[in-house]
């Protein structure tokens, strides 16, 4: 058994073609009898670790990279879809004549007033 | 007399253990946060308050606690177990999330694919510490950075480990202005810090309407385990984009997410019973999530050096950190570590692009955990 690849049950030695040479008990060791976990490398191969982290970190940037590919060519497809159908414009809305307005400085003083009212309070 | 005395031995005060006061004060401790430093108020008040719900000792025979079958609680504990509300939330992020910066800039889409390796290389060190495949897949989905999605897949592969996981996905994601800026500074030079990003371009709404559709129709597609986050996510921002659905989409990102987010973070932090939360187990957890966080954060932010490397209009590699979907905190970081470089480089608008990516990409590595490890 390699140390730090324990299962916990040969802490404070280790065996070596049989002969029983002792180590420092790692993290791993001290973890793997807290929680009664087999901590180790072969956990990994069993559980497929890095074939679940390569076939994921592929799917993800293959999905990503045609979302991302799709949004650099939207603007093309809507082009050429806007040849064909093209966009409704919005019906023109009636302009009003522009009123002049008195430059009166009342309703100003009022509105000022009473942003000095409500930031300061009415007392 | 005696029927006194048997009344008192039912009470919370003789039945209380040391772990039901712990878990109460670390409620507390929740609330506390919330309020003081808003730290995801909207979420640690009604965990931490869940919390202190879920840990006052129940009467044997009285069908109270989230555990008891029959129990209101149980009820409302239903939508968690069943990964019922992820979806939901989904809808609502979707109706108010604006695309319009990832669609002007498509090579920022790829940064939150790097961040996802936070999770895979999680899971890695999950089975190293002796988890199940399936609990180290609901593990490792911490460092997507996103607590639907994580509560979403530990529903599904390890619903034991509901409480832990969803309690360590929310703490990380309130702690990402602690977390993320001293792992960006390390890895980025000054002068990395200081590049300015080009506008974003007007984006058309035909291009905003036709996104969400396609979108799903890619990820879910190719992930089908995605189907429910990816699909109500992008059903909430077509009714928010369409403009003809104006009152649904006001109703999903207001009310409807709200009731959903109240019953979710209560639910999972009446989950947190110490009996089933307080293990070792939930502190390798806790570790693990750090340790994803981390990852997931450097990920993002050394991919977009690399794509420096091949790019004429450099990214400001501060961007890749918003890759790590806790939208829209992780952009708000990346804002803000720009802005103590060059206060006039505003890195937001541009952080929200591999934000929003990173939401998808999240729920992509959810939707193909789930088909893998199903059994």
């Amino acid at each position: 058994m390699t140390p730090g690849f324990g299962s916990g049950r040969n802490i404070g030695h280790v065996d070596f073609g049989g002969s029983r040479l002792a180590y420092k008990p790692t993290f791993c060791d001290f973890y793997s009898l807290m929680i009664d976990f087999q901590t180790g490398m072969q956990n990994i191969v069993d559980g497929q670790g890095l074939s679940i982290a390569a076939a994921g970190m592929s799917i993800v940037f293959s999905a990503l990279s045609l979302i991302s590919i799709f949004i650099a060519l939207l603007p093309h497809l809507l082009r050429a879809l806007g040849a064909v159908f093209p966009e409704a414009t919005p019906a023109p809305t009636p302009v009003r004549a522009a009123v002049a307005v008195p430059d009166d400085p009342a309703p100003a003083a009022a509105v000022a007033a009473y942003h000095a009212v409500q930031v300061r309070g009415a007392g | 007399m005696d029927l006194l005395i048997e009344f008192l031995k039912t009470t919370g005060f003789a039945t209380m253990a040391w772990g039901n006061l712990l878990m109460i004060a670390i409620g507390l401790i929740f609330i506390t946060l919330a309020i003081t430093k808003h730290y995801e108020p909207l979420l640690l008040l009604p965990i931490g308050f869940g919390a202190i719900v879920g840990n006052i000792p129940t009467i044997p025979g009285m069908a109270l606690s989230v555990y008891d079958e029959g129990s209101v609680l149980n009820y409302l504990y239903f939508g968690v177990g069943q990964g019922v509300y992820p979806p939901l939330i989904f809808l609502g992020i979707g109706a108010m999330t604006d695309f319009s910066a990832m669609l002007s800039n498509p090579r920022l889409v790829l940064l939150g694919a790097a961040a996802q390796i936070g999770i895979f290389l999680t899971i890695i060190g999950a089975l190293y510490l002796g988890f199940t495949p399936e609990e180290a897949g609901a593990i490792g989905i911490i460092g997507g950075a996103d607590g639907p999605t994580a509560i979403f897949l530990s529903a599904k592969l390890a619903p034991h480990l509901i409480g832990a996981i969803a309690v360590a996905a929310y703490s990380y994601m309130a702690l990402v202005p602690v977390i993320q800026p001293p792992i960006m500074k390390l890895l980025t030079t000054k002068k990395e810090r200081l590049i300015r990003m080009k506008p974003p371009r007007q984006v058309s709404l035909r291009e905003r309407i036709a996104f969400p559709i396609a979108a799903f129709l890619i990820a879910a597609l190719i992930a089908p385990g995605s189907l429910a986050l990816v699909g109500m996510l992008m059903f909430g921002n077509l009714l928010k984009e369409s403009g003809v659905t104006d009152r649904l989409a006001e109703t999903a990102r207001n009310a409807f997410i709200d009731i959903v987010t109240i019953l979710l973070g209560f639910s999972v932090g009446a989950g947190t019973l110490t009996q089933k939360f307080l293990t070792p187990e939930s502190l390798s957890i806790f570790g693990l999530g750090a340790l994803s966080f981390t990852i997931a954060t450097a990920g993002g932010v050394l991919f977009a050096k690399f794509m420096n490397l091949f790019l004429k209009n450099k990214i400001n590699p501060l961007l890749g950190a918003a890759g790590v979907s806790a939208v829209p905190d992780s952009a708000r970081v990346v804002q803000m570590v720009g802005l103590q470089e060059d206060p006039h480089n505003h890195l937001l608008m541009h952080a929200m692009a591999p934000n929003v990516a990173g939401v998808i990409g999240s729920a992509i590595c959810a939707g193909m955990l789930w088909s893998v490890m199903v059994k």
